[in-house]
């Protein structure tokens, strides 16, 4: 039965929402906070900030991660920076603008008192950065340096050389080490969640595999922390690192956690073309680069010249002569789409017909090629590395891709998910950036949930419960373990003839072609016939070679292909369901005469949250109404 | 952390090997090189030394305990580290390492270090475990005391290449370890780099050419 | 457009530590040389699992040049003949028609091998547990600017702490030392000023525990800054060096 959800928003004026409930919540004595086990799962900025403050409350902490070590976790890759509502430029920056440009550049689809929230503790992030050794971007006077960043107006990103996320996580990571040496935060590297374990409604513990012996391995807790990030791999070529994936949020789902939203993902403008088929990931590059560099394509179609012999009356700064207000600067959503019609419309460049220039030499022949090095100079080895061209010299040939996903499990304002003891924290929540993310918000909102938020809320819950209630030989382990091996050996048996990259590069290409930056009802109707035969296929003919009970990297794929095929069905239909655009979301059918996304208030200002009844059977949606009081709604307009 | 947990940690036994290194280099190496060059000046200036550091009695077998002291922790320390450097490794690698861009120099100091040592033994068993009495410093017929020990045992070819492949041994041996004493006492910063190897090389081809010279004149004049 | 190439390779291959590992020898065809050297190890994979075989069980992750997953010694050097670069982000393009190209593990008794390329760093992480960050209480910092750091400070602590934990100084060291990792990070807090609280305990406990770990002693043969694919300079294990030197002054 479709419900209408609760998300717990506590009542008051908005900007005094989450001082009140951090009040009204029930704390846990100190003596008793160490009989409480917490289980954190991922290892990024969401889960290792979660499981280091956690542990210096008190909690018995145990971290899992399937890399070797905590700081592989893919927030390292984030390059750009990380939002705070400072002001240290004086350019008219507060919280409320924080947290009013993340509603509206989110398209006004996430809930107002969670990105209040989100920028108010912006600012403590960063002073707790500084003071954990982060060596952000200074000036010559000593203080903090900040870039105005991806369609925002004011200066307010911080960043680390084109490292941001590398240096943030290295900083959470040097924190939760540090409760590992304490003894608060045991570690467990090199262990993949497989199921989530479910007693009485409430979320008790896990199922992995220690991916070295191939053991499966139960563990109990009193809450379980999700911090697994993105699913954007289930479009095969993404921004993502191999690695990532949707199972352990899919094993929520499967065991009665709600999905929320899988349809908004976001695509990013300035990635590295696609070049060949052997391709494993899409390479981006900051959209800082948008700051100096300008966009364009030459006015006639399949213009076979290079590109310094085009004149400048026969190039089409698209995107300044359309949007003037905010020229390069428009948000990812927008810039992206429009690459896309360029390309469409014949005007793409490069071997492929799938690129656009963003052209650096105005800035260059501006400030000086030592100015435009020192900013953005590793950015442009980095091209130069992947594509043997000097961007110095002729213009970088960009495209848009996958790269991040807003939409993942859904959750309270607690961050608590349906299911009592289930926390979902960062990239795997659903919460805060609506149908599109901003530029530098992701590393913010990771490190809100984990240092921040999360402390402040799980309290409350693991007051309501006994501690330690359920050892891992009650029979819900037993039967997750079981399933999970079945499922294994299953895998194992089926020795076919098709490689897991083979379904996941098909199946990726019927999610870009058809559920990518544009969809329409007809595609996404194929999409689902087509994903359905997939996953018949996979299921009979996926060839697994090695055995289970050792290192299998083939299996540790298999097992994630198979959930981002099941995934994917649900991404696609949640696209189906909503008839309007917003954000990166596109629905062909729901456009300006501009062709601008039209949003549709009236049938869709909610969040589509889905529950799973079955492998067989049609997920329920149900919904959460979002309430703006404000904000007013308006046309996301950049023009 | 106390003074024994110190000097066995990886950085403290280096410091400790760059510290006795330096002290033989400044205190036993470079005097013994100036003493030496008096041969240029003839038998009288060259025995008179000799008398006069024997004359010190005492004091010299003290000094000398000193110069063997550091000789030893030196050598069994530097050892000890490459024993320690080889356990490390563990499996060894198939494919050769890549000599990247290690001087000759970094690259044979246990070697180098080894070959000076065999040499050390020889050298003392050579000039100073022997007396320096006829027949050995007869020179022409005449008692020419440590001056003609020296002259008649570098008569010998062999010796005197000898030596001399030896000198330009520890000229290599201590090109490599005069910059390495900066940098393993942290005294060396990027901006130094140059002068701390041109200081390294020059150090070690001027000590390394210093004693050449000697077995040169010695061809020269005799 | 850019070329395809044929190559030899002859890769380690070693199923557990317990049992012997040998180089094993097979041919590519047709590889575009715009392909990552990663994504070259992938073709061969795929055929390997079509023909039945067990693929080369080897570590990549982010593919950027940023996580540190990947790594092993291609013609006897750390991440290949390219300077300054992970093996993910080497390119087919520094090869040629008809190389032999040589694939081994990273090395050292203190990151033992696991199978085939895969090695266990997690001796890098206990060192790290042993101060290897600033210990600062979740909420307590006060704000970021009422501390004034030099730019010149800033962008040196930032060359230091751009260390990925790959383990190629490691390897690549004749001694299997791990210097260049532990000073990057020693050093890093030494130029901050909100290191210096603990930089004594910091220095003396992470080498206590590189030593633990059985990393071998710098001979100073500067190997590990040419290997280091974000291009950590010896500088900061002179700087810890004289850290290490303080500590035990200021103790004595």
């Amino acid at each position: 039965m479709p419900q209408i959800l609760n998300a717990n928003i506590p009542n008051g004026a908005l900007h005094e929402k989450w001082t009140n409930h951090i009040f009204n919540q029930k704390l846990v004595n100190p003596a008793n906070k160490r009989k409480y086990t917490i289980i954190v799962v991922g290892t990024g900025l969401a889960g290792s900030a979660a499981a280091a403050t956690l542990g210096e409350l008190g909690y018995n902490i145990k971290a899992f991660t399937y890399h070797d070590t905590p700081r592989r976790a893919h927030s390292i890759a984030a390059q750009g920076g990380i939002n705070a509502a400072k002001n240290y430029h004086n350019d008219g920056d507060s919280v409320h603008r924080l947290f009013y440009d993340t509603i509206k550049g989110g398209d006004f689809r996430s809930r107002e008192a969670n990105v209040h929230r989100l920028a108010e503790v912006s600012n403590l992030i960063i002073d707790q950065c500084v003071a954990q050794g982060v060596p952000f971007a200074r000036e010559y006077g000593g203080l903090l340096d900040n870039r105005s960043f991806g369609g925002a107006q004011v200066s307010r990103t911080f960043f680390a050389r084109g490292q941001t996320g590398q240096q943030l996580l290295l900083g959470a990571y040097g924190a939760l080490m540090k409760e590992v040496a304490a003894g608060h935060v045991q570690m467990f590297p090199r262990r993949d969640m497989l199921d989530l374990v479910v007693i009485d409604g409430q979320a008790k513990g896990i199922i992995v595999r220690n991916l070295l012996t191939g053991e499966i391995e139960s563990h109990g807790a009193d809450a379980v922390i999700l911090a697994t990030g993105g699913y954007s791999r289930c479009f095969f070529l993404s921004t993502n690192a191999q690695n990532s994936n949707v199972s352990a949020a899919w094993s929520a789902y499967k065991k009665g956690a709600f999905m929320a939203n899988p349809a908004y993902t976001q695509i990013h403008p300035t990635c590295i073309p696609v070049h060949g088929d052997y391709q494993s990931k899409l390479t981006l590059m900051s959209e800082s680069l948008r700051n100096d560099g300008r966009v364009w394509v030459p006015k006639q179609k399949k213009d076979p010249r290079p590109p310094d012999q085009i004149p400048e009356n026969e190039r089409d700064y698209y995107l300044e002569n359309k949007y003037p207000r905010f020229g390069n600067l428009v948000p990812r959503d927008i810039a992206s789409r429009n690459a896309k019609e360029q390309c469409d419309a014949g005007r793409g460049v490069g071997e492929t017909g799938f690129a656009v220039y963003l052209d650096f030499k105005d800035a260059i022949s501006r400030c000086g090629k030592t100015d435009i090095s020192e900013k953005y100079g590793n950015l442009f080895d980095m091209y130069q590395q992947i594509t043997d061209e000097n961007p110095y010299q002729q213009p970088m040939k960009i495209y848009p891709a996958i790269h991040y996903s807003m939409g993942g499990l859904w959750v309270d304002y607690n961050l608590m998910s349906n299911l009592p003891g289930l926390f979902v924290l960062g990239e795997a929540n659903f919460s805060d950036h609506g149908a599109n993310r901003l530029g530098a918000s992701a590393l913010m909102q990771g490190l809100a949930d984990g240092y921040f938020i999360i402390p402040n809320t799980i309290g409350h819950y693991l007051d309501s419960i006994t501690p330690s209630q359920f050892t891992t030989t009650h029979e819900a382990f037993q039967d997750a373990s079981l399933q999970v091996k079945e499922r294994i050996d299953t895998l194992l048996s089926i020795k076919g003839k098709r490689t897991v990259n083979d379904f996941h590069k098909e199946l990726g290409h019927v999610m870009w072609e058809k559920c990518g930056m544009a969809r329409h009802e007809t595609g996404l109707k194929e999409a689902l016939s087509h994903i359905s035969k997939i996953r018949d296929e996979f299921w009979q003919n996926v060839a697994v070679v090695g055995e289970g009970n050792t290192l299998n990297q083939t299996l540790e794929r298999a097992w994630r292909v198979a959930d981002f095929i099941d995934f994917s069905a649900l991404l696609v239909e949640d696209a189906l369901h909503r008839r309007e655009s917003c954000g990166g979301h596109f629905r062909i059918e729901s456009q300006t005469p501009e062709g601008e996304a039209k949003r549709n208030d009236a049938e869709f200002s909610h969040v589509a949250a889905w529950e799973y009844t079955g492998e067989q059977n049609t997920p329920t949606l149900h919904k959460e109404e979002l309430m703006f009081s404000d904000v007013i709604l308006s046309e996301r307009s950049y023009k | 952390m106390n003074i024994r947990q110190y000097l066995s940690s990886s950085l403290g036994k280096k410091q400790l090997v760059s510290l006795t290194g330096l002290g033989l280099i400044v205190g036993f190496l470079t005097p013994h090189l100036i003493g030496n060059l008096l041969l240029l000046k003839g038998p009288a200036v060259f025995n008179g030394y000799s008398h006069h550091l024997h004359s010190l009695g005492i004091i010299l077998k003290v000094i000398e305990c000193l110069f063997a002291a550091l000789f030893i922790i030196h050598i069994v320390l530097s050892v000890l580290v490459v024993i320690e450097n080889r356990i490390a490794r563990g499996t060894p690698y198939r494919h050769p390492l890549d000599a990247g861009k290690r001087s000759l120099s970094a690259r044979t100091m246990p070697f180098t270090g080894g070959f000076i040592f065999l040499f050390l033994v020889f050298h003392l068993f050579d000039f100073t475990f022997v007396k320096h009495a006829p027949p050995v410093s007869l020179l022409n017929g005449q008692d020419m005391g440590l001056y003609g020990v020296v002259i008649n045992a570098f008569n010998s070819p062999i010796r005197l290449f000898g030596y001399g492949f030896i000198m330009i041994i520890v000229g290599v041996h201590l090109s490599h370890a005069i910059q390495s004493v900066f940098q393993t006492f942290g005294l060396r910063n990027e901006r130094m780099t140059r002068w701390v190897n041109g200081i390294s090389y020059t150090v070690g081809t001027l000590l390394s050419v210093g004693f050449i010279s000697i077995l040169g004149y010695v061809c020269l004049r005799y | 457009m850019a070329k395809k190439i044929d190559i030899t390779l002859k890769v380690w291959r070693q199923n557990s530590p317990k049992t012997k590992g040998k180089f094993v020898q097979y041919t590519l065809s047709q590889i575009d040389q715009d392909a990552s050297f990663v994504e070259m190890l992938d073709i061969l994979n795929e055929s390997l699992t079509l023909s039945g075989e067990s693929p080369i069980a080897f570590e990549s992750d982010c593919r950027e040049g940023i996580c540190g997953s990947c790594g092993a010694m291609v013609n006897g050097k750390a991440h290949g003949p390219k300077k300054e670069t992970t093996l993910c982000q080497l390119h087919m393009r520094m090869f040629d028609q008809n190389d032999t190209i040589f694939i081994e593990p990273f090395r050292a008794k203190a990151l033992p091998l696991i199978k085939d390329l895969v090695i266990d760093r997690s001796a890098l992480d206990r060192m790290i547990a042993q101060g290897g960050y600033i210990s600062v209480r979740t909420g307590s910092a006060p704000d970021a600017n009422t501390l004034l750091i030099r730019k010149e400070s800033a962008e040196k602590a930032m060359d230091a702490a751009e260390c990925i934990g790959c383990g190629a100084c490691v390897a690549t060291c004749p001694n299997a030392a791990a210097m260049l990792f532990v000073s990057a990070k020693v050093s890093q807090f030494a130029r901050l000023p909100q290191g210096h609280p603990e930089r004594e305990k910091r220095v003396q406990s992470m080498i206590a525990q590189m030593d633990k770990e059985g990393f071998g002693n710098c001979s100073n043969a500067y190997e590990c800054e040419v290997a280091c694919p974000k291009g950590i300079s010896v500088s900061t294990i002179n700087r810890m060096n004289h850290e290490f030197l303080r500590a035990g002054l200021k103790e004595a």
